[in-house]
């Protein structure tokens, strides 16, 4: 069940959000989504890969948190952390998601983004939590902080559409299949991954290069390239388990 | 509503192809006579209401706006219902088309539904209107401000008969009547108080309106009406004629035809980096109604000596270097002024 409601400072001036992460919260995944807004900072930790959409069959950029099914190798299960220096957006936006409100005035039609909240989610929690207004009604940081998440996602749906499409026509997505070996010597066979193909991104010609960095996606594709290294990462990880 | 004899100053014999500071530099409100006559628009109206529908939907790029509609029991007053914290109309999306031919419908009626579109930039529907349509501007009229800065805005406003509320602006306005007959009942903006000004939110335009019913006035109800009926003054508009409206003149408008179109322009008179006055009287709300009298009448003292004396009060007898942001707002200073109350008010 969900419940969105528009957020304001007075129907929700004691609303608390948990700063944990719990299975119960939905935060045992496996992958997540991602953005070309965030790519900077996710690809110095977490392996990024393209997934296609079982429903339209087009690709979405993903990050890779673990190895099986409901396994999130970040979530520390004990203390409810999540063991990163960079969370993914869409879960430190934690209840909170884009609306979209009829702002329109002098006759034009303006639809401008909104912040909403899922009331039924289980983050909220009006004991311990975070505040998400200050005393007063103000904005708190926390609140800022989930804005510019917001905003990443907001701006970073658009992009990945942008980015996928020119990498599309560009016929640089290639699957991956990868073979993870365990020290324990489980070894775990995982496909349905894509990432850019390094030849035939070296194959591409001067223009093709032009029109990619115009488009300010050539860095993202070297970066979900060398991203795939971090699945040493979590192999190291689970090696620890 | 009828003993206001005081008429606005009509300037009938000009050749003024242009509106020029000569005008805008009036501090009361001034009819120019057939200004806008020359219009196509203008001119097909004349012929017929359906001439002008014609013209109209021959421009129109097909955007829904956000259309008006109230009951024939309103009579054509766009205000509150009873409880007063209610609007006594909706607003629904609909292509303008729809409702010219919606008014055209209800020509007969003799009580017809309310219909009007109210302040809408022209651009939005009808972006090749202006080009036959258009009222040119001497550069004289915007002072120090670039035209950009100004931010002249075109826009139109149709209906059948209907009654705005009397309310002010913050910017200086020329109402161009193109079709029907107009009246605008005018008050200086210190009758305020005799108007009775009604809630702040919700606004039938985003405007606070007269509580006061001008047709119908309850002297009872609204003893201080008389004053403000003294101090008042009519402009009767003709398709053709323009009326400038200085800023923050309060005014009622009337659309007295079965159809009528009224096309005007607002400017901005300050910088754009300044801040809007609607904006300190908020912050006022919140930071000095409530405050004890006596330190209220301190504030009011304050504030004539910073704001609203003529403006070198509070400098002459400091350095110019020691003036800060008591000297003229830059957009510099503006900026520094700005992260200022952000960071205040953010608690």
């Amino acid at each position: 069940m969900t419940k969105h409601v528009l957020l304001d400072n007075v129907t929700h001036h004691d609303l608390k959000i948990s700063p944990y992460f719990k299975a119960e919260f939905g935060d045992k995944l496996n992958t997540v989504l991602t953005f070309p807004t965030e790519l900077a900072t996710m690809q110095t930790i977490y392996p990024i890969f393209f997934r296609k959409d079982s429903k339209n069959d087009t690709y979405q950029l993903v990050a890779m948190l673990g190895f099986e099914q409901d396994e999130n190798l970040f979530l520390n299960e004990k203390n409810h952390t999540w063991q990163a220096d960079y969370i993914p957006a869409v879960v430190t936006k934690g209840p909170f998601l884009i609306g979209f409100q009829d702002q329109s005035k002098d006759g034009g039609s303006e639809q401008a983004p909104v912040v909403h909240i899922d009331m039924d989610s289980p983050r909220i929690d009006n004991e311990n939590g975070i505040p998400v207004f200050l005393e007063h009604g103000g904005i708190s940081p926390y609140l800022k902080t989930i804005n510019s998440q917001l905003l990443n996602i907001y701006q970073g749906m658009t992009a990945a559409e942008a980015m996928i499409n020119l990498f599309t026509e560009m016929d640089l997505i290639e699957p991956v299949n990868l073979e993870i070996t365990l020290n324990n010597g489980n070894k775990h066979n995982l496909s349905g991954n894509y990432t850019i193909s390094d030849e035939k991104l070296a194959g591409l010609t001067g223009q093709e290069l032009d029109k990619l960095n115009k488009a300010g996606f050539l860095q993202s594709a070297f970066l979900i390239m060398t991203s795939m290294n971090n699945v040493g990462r979590l192999i190291a990880i689970k090696n620890r388990q | 509503m009828n003993n206001i004899s005081r008429k606005t100053q009509a300037i009938v014999d000009h050749d003024f192809a242009e509106v020029s500071a000569n005008i805008t530099a009036s501090t009361e409100p001034l009819i120019i006579k057939g200004l806008v006559k020359h219009w196509p628009l203008v001119q097909a109206g004349i012929k017929s209401d359906e001439a002008a529908i014609e013209y109209l939907k021959s421009h129109y790029n097909g955007n829904p706006a956000g259309v008006y509609f109230g009951e024939p029991s309103i009579k054509g007053r766009f205000a509150y219902d009873e409880s007063v914290a209610k609007l006594n109309f909706e607003i629904k999306k609909t292509p303008l088309d729809e409702m010219l031919d919606i008014i055209q419908q209800h020509k007969g009626d003799e009580t017809p539904p309310a219909i009007y579109i109210a302040s809408n930039k022209i651009k939005y529907h009808f972006p090749t209107l202006p080009n036959d349509n258009d009222l040119p501007f001497n550069d004289d009229v915007f002072a120090d401000l670039s035209l950009a800065d100004a931010d002249l805005l075109a826009s139109i406003w149709i209906g059948n008969k209907t009654l705005v509320s009397c309310h002010f602006d913050a910017q200086k306005n020329i109402a161009c009547c193109v079709a029907g007959q107009r009246r605008f009942t005018l008050f200086p903006p210190e009758q305020i108080a005799n108007l009775y000004p009604g809630p702040l939110e919700p606004t039938p335009g985003g405007q606070v309106i007269s509580m006061v019913d001008f047709a119908n006035p309850n002297f009872e109800q609204h003893p201080r009406f008389a004053q403000a009926i003294e101090h008042a003054q009519v402009a009767e508009l003709e398709p053709g004629d323009a009326l400038f409206l200085p800023s923050m003149w309060w005014h009622q408008v009337e659309a007295l035809s079965p159809f009528n179109i009224l096309i005007n322009y607002w400017w901005n008179t300050t910088a754009p980096y300044l801040g809007q006055a609607t904006d300190a009287l908020t912050h006022a709300l919140l930071s000095i109604k409530d405050c004890p009298p006596e330190e209220k009448k301190a504030w009011k003292a304050i504030f004539d000596y910073y704001i609203f004396n003529d403006h070198d009060i509070a400098t002459t007898h400091l350095p110019e270097a020691s003036h800060g942001s008591l000297g003229k707002v830059t957009s510099l200073s503006a900026r520094q002024l700005r992260a200022k109350l952000i960071n205040k008010l953010n608690r």
